[in-house]
């Protein structure tokens, strides 16, 4: 096995943690000297119901591991873990649910 | 006398109602560390990448691509892809923490990754009593209890390397995680009819370049929700 060149990586490591960085960064920095635009605070209350699940809605249904394959045992799981999460509003439940489903019924079948 | 506990103890809360979201940090930083002995990086350069970086699921991408000789602007573009949703959370963060000392503000913002953002987006709303420096203090209990498991974890996948086994589904336990934060927080309506759309949205928009598909996906889902909220609040006015 090659090993990755050093010069290589430390740009890498380097130039992806300067953007990286820049992104997280940038609107603390924004709003620094600007005011958050009205109506921005009443739209957060929706963000952890909308960005989570936009990245994780694709993630469930067509998994990488599987290349791209639907497996239908992970959208039952992840349906199980919101469902269970929101009535018990628990997040042990929550994740206990998801891998009853996925690693337990996912043995037995 | 304070209704409100004081940050200190804030920052131990943080860090306490993290715990639950370790079996998810746990892996994924072990398999960060074998993936990264597999391309021949050594212990330095495996937790150099985590301190510079921060962020996962672009170190994996991004080293991937190098250990396949793919030119070096290719690696940070498809890293910095997979980052951009970072530009959301600061967005949904700065609000929160504006006012609050800036060098706080900046060295929180390098800890701005899924878990600890996550807690907090989901906590501020119903807080909202909160100062800016206890949201901050909030945050970065959780965020610093992340950073150290990661790195331990990361470290002890680098010196077991090849030996895990890959093949019992691992990559549903980042997915699991983020349901863990957002599905005890479900009440209200709009807050599902949100989540519906920008789920739906996401898997319809996928092959949208540069991992934009969820960005615009949570967009569409937050317009959603907030329209329901709208719907719901003329509905009770005329009753």
């Amino acid at each position: 096995m090659t090993a990755v060149d050093p010069a290589r990586f430390w740009i890498l490591a380097l130039a992806l943690g300067a953007i990286t960085y820049a992104m997280r960064l940038s609107f603390m920095a924004l709003m620094r000297r600007h005011a958050p635009p009205p109506g921005l605070i009443r739209a957060l209350k929706f963000a952890p119901f909308t960005i989570l699940p936009a990245i994780l809605a694709p993630m469930v249904v067509f998994p990488a591991s599987g290349g791209g394959a639907v497996d239908p045992l992970r959208i039952l799981a992840a349906v199980a873990a919101l469902v269970v999460g929101a009535a018990t509003r628990s997040m042990l439940a929550t994740i206990g649910a998801g891998a009853a489903v996925f690693w337990g019924l996912g043995a037995l079948l | 006398m304070r209704a409100s506990p004081i940050p200190s103890s804030l920052f131990r809360l943080g860090a306490l109602e993290s715990l639950p979201l370790m079996f998810a940090i746990i892996p994924f930083g072990i398999i960060w560390g074998a993936v990264a002995a597999a391309a021949g990086l050594d212990l330095l350069q495996t937790v150099m990448m985590s301190v510079t970086v921060l962020a996962g699921a672009s170190q994996l991408a991004s080293v991937e691509l190098l250990k396949s000789d793919a030119p070096i602007l290719v690696a940070v573009v498809a890293g910095a892809a997979v980052n951009l949703r970072f530009l959301l959370y600061s967005a949904s963060m700065a609000p929160y923490w504006r006012g609050a000392p800036f060098r706080t503000q900046a060295a929180a913002a390098y800890m701005l990754f899924d878990q600890p953002y996550g807690l907090c987006a989901v906590r501020y709303p119903r807080q909202p009593q909160e100062t800016p420096v206890e949201r901050l203090a909030y945050f970065l209990g959780s965020a610093v209890a992340f950073t150290l498991v990661w790195h331990v974890a990361s470290a002890l996948g680098w010196s077991v390397g090849a030996r895990i086994p890959m093949d019992w589904g691992v990559d549903f336990i980042v997915p699991l995680s983020f349901l863990a934060i957002f599905a005890p927080a479900l009440r209200d309506k709009p807050s599902w009819f949100a989540l519906i759309v920008a789920a739906g949205s996401a898997l319809l928009l996928r092959g949208l370049p540069y991992g934009l598909g969820p960005l615009v996906a949570a967009g569409i889902g937050v317009a959603a929700g907030i329209w329901s909220e709208s719907r719901l609040a003329g509905k009770e006015a005329r009753s």
